[in-house]
């Protein structure tokens, strides 16, 4: 795979939204919808779809948000319920939470040499 | 005293309490710790004040295995040794760094904090708390941190030749005999004791030296030459009746661009990790892994510098300019003229995006990383005699430096952990660059030759005892990095400097 200067800039992104959460709260547009809310916490889709391919590619048993967001979820101690009522602060809070525990456990995923935890490259294939 | 050797009679014999061969960063120290005594010091220093292409060629040699610098390019053989092209990187072992050294750090502690004055540095602290600034903190690595940030210093480099000349010049019990090259080691008839040396000059006279003690102070491929061309008395070379001479040769191996790192927006102040002066003194920040993680994981002693855009390696290239200005002033074409270019023009091309930020004040858009890590001695990474022979007639040495077989799996490890520490903490994220392979490791190294007469209480274990002495050789003594059993991941320059302070006390209580 040939890494653009895109996938590398999704990455740093990748990097940082879950550490500074957004203000705002979810957009009208953003459902409520588990796996609509969930990949809308990645912030350059485009990318995200990317590393969600190599994603799938090594886990293709995750493949598709039926399969996918249940384990997002479970990661996170949710309930497909509990997501509508949370606030875009307060799901990236947890989700920024898992992100480091994954590094922790050493539950990481090699992308094209990026170390990245399964979460977060869970969130970008709910983009595939 | 400075004696030009050429103008010795044939056959002079010149008789010395301790004769020191060879005037690096080693023989300077250790003679310049004997100034002032009514010992008589003689120096015997292969080259002249100045770069010679025909005194470097004695330095001629064959690499096999890993591939490596031609040995001929990565030191030089003149005042001052391997010195004269330095790049100051200084910083003592830690206490874990000793375990295999037949004496505890402490041992060498008083040494160390003069080496730190004769190096040219500022205070005696490695505490990166003492060289950080408001502007310029390490990187958090929160609790249960895995790696920690240190601090190395950076001498100006001292140049031992130029900067202690002066000091030998006026000691009168000193004498320095340059374009003196030895060429035999005289000893008793069961080698239990050297009786006095040979030399010989380039198209000059040969003439003889006797002492009541000899140091070999050539560094870490010479001294295990020297001893190997040192047979005909102990068919095997001298002090290696176990085989051990030449052997455990050690280098830092270097893996430069390894990764990439894309810190959170805005990304942490990183001035920590840049070559800076800090209250006048030029320090520069790294990472490491804690011994507990390195304990858990089996990974080497290693360091990681990080700098904006491009790997820090224009160590390689300054010093591959130096060689080819001094080989042209001297009015020779450079030998391996391709390996240098080749540094330099990589470094130019390497330096110039953080040229263009530094001129723009733009942000990088990523950090790289740069490992230097210490590997496990190993008795097949060796320097062996070879069938060709100098112009003085002594038979060149091939290299055979060997990386422990799983050396890029471990390292490959250690990107992963260090990508999930960054992860860990928020700080950011870390991609493996694919030429984070052998394959980039290969022509990487920081020319430390190391470990070739390792030290040991045990003659079965090791060339030198814990005095540095040979074993079974009553007065024949090395100094240099060729007598560390293990190493770290620090330069080894400044240790070279305190244990050479620790061999001249040694000398002065077997004179005294």
């Amino acid at each position: 795979m040939i890494v653009t200067r895109r996938f590398i800039l999704a990455a740093a992104a990748l990097g940082a939204c879950f550490t500074a959460a957004r203000a705002s709260p979810f957009a009208s547009a953003e459902s409520c919808d588990a796996a609509i809310r969930l990949r809308s916490l990645i912030p350059a889709p485009g990318s995200g779809r990317e590393i969600g391919r190599v994603y799938l590619a090594k886990c293709p048993e995750e493949a598709g948000a039926s399969a996918l967001t249940p384990l997002i979820l479970s990661s996170l101690s949710l309930e497909e319920g509990d997501v509508a009522g949370l606030e875009f602060q307060a799901l990236s809070a947890k989700v920024a939470m898992r992100v480091r525990s994954d590094f922790e456990q050493g539950d990481i995923v090699d992308i094209d040499g990026w170390i990245l935890s399964r979460t977060e490259t869970r969130l970008c294939a709910l983009w595939t | 005293m400075f004696f030009d050797s050429t103008t010795l009679p044939e056959n002079t014999v010149i008789e010395a309490d301790i004769c020191i061969i060879g005037a690096g960063a080693a023989g300077i120290t250790l003679a310049r710790d004997l100034a002032g005594g009514n010992r008589r010091i003689a120096v015997f220093e292969s080259g002249g004040f100045d770069f010679s292409q025909e005194t470097q060629q004695l330095y001629d040699g064959e690499v096999v295995g890993q591939p490596f610098t031609p040995i001929n390019a990565d030191r030089l053989r003149f005042f001052g040794g391997t010195t004269n092209h330095w790049s100051g990187s200084c910083r003592p072992f830690d206490e874990a760094d000793f375990e295999g050294w037949p004496f505890e750090r402490s041992a060498l502690e008083p040494y160390y904090r003069r080496a730190q004055d004769i190096c040219q540095l500022g205070p005696y602290t490695y505490a990166p708390e003492d060289w950080m600034t408001e502007e310029t903190p390490p990187l958090d690595f929160g609790p249960q941190a895995r790696f920690r940030s240190g601090v190395f210093q950076f001498s100006p480099p001292t140049r031992f030749g130029p900067v202690y000349r002066q000091d030998l010049e006026a000691a009168s019990n000193i004498s320095v005999y340059l374009n003196a090259n030895l060429v035999t080691i005289e000893t008793n008839d069961n080698a239990s004791e050297v009786t006095g040396l040979g030399f010989a000059c380039l198209n000059g006279p040969r003439f003889r030296a006797h002492a009541r003690h000899y140091v070999l102070a050539t560094g870490g491929i010479e001294n295990p030459r020297i001893l190997l061309n040192a047979n005909h008395v102990q068919k095997q070379g001298l002090g290696n009746q176990f085989d051990l001479v030449g052997r455990y040769f050690m280098d830092h191996a270097s893996i430069n661009n390894s990764a990439m790192l894309l810190f959170k927006e805005p990304h942490p102040k990183l001035g920590f990790y840049d070559l800076n002066p800090v209250r006048g003194q030029r320090a520069m920040g790294y990472v490491y892994p804690t011994p507990e993680l390195r304990h858990e994981e089996g990974l080497p002693p290693f360091n990681i510098t990080i700098t904006p855009g491009s790997p820090p390696d224009t160590y390689f290239s300054k010093a591959s300019l130096l060689t080819v200005y001094r080989t042209l002033l001297s009015g020779h074409w450079p030998d391996h003229i391709g390996f240098h270019l080749e540094k330099i023009f990589a470094a130019v091309e390497l330096r110039a995006p953080q040229m263009y930020q530094r001129v723009t004040h733009t942000t990088p858009q990523g950090f790289s990383t740069a490992y230097m890590v210490g590997c496990p001695p190993d008795p097949e990474s060796r320097v062996a005699l070879i069938d060709t022979v100098d112009a003085l007639g002594l038979r060149r040495v091939e290299l055979d430096w060997r990386l422990p077989p799983d050396f890029e799996k471990t390292m490959l490890r250690a990107h992963e952990l260090l990508g999930q520490e960054l992860g860990r903490n928020g700080l950011g994220r870390l991609r493996m660059n694919s030429s984070a392979t052998m394959q980039n490791v290969v022509n990487a190294h920081h020319h430390h030759h190391m470990g070739t007469t390792r030290m040991h209480t045990n003659p079965r274990e090791g060339v030198v005892d814990e005095n540095c002495r040979i074993h079974g050789i009553a007065n024949l003594f090395v100094a240099g990095s060729s007598v560390f059993p293990t190493y770290s991941f620090d330069d080894p320059t400044m240790t070279i400097v305190a244990l050479s302070l620790r061999l001249s006390e040694h000398l002065k209580s077997l004179a005294s």
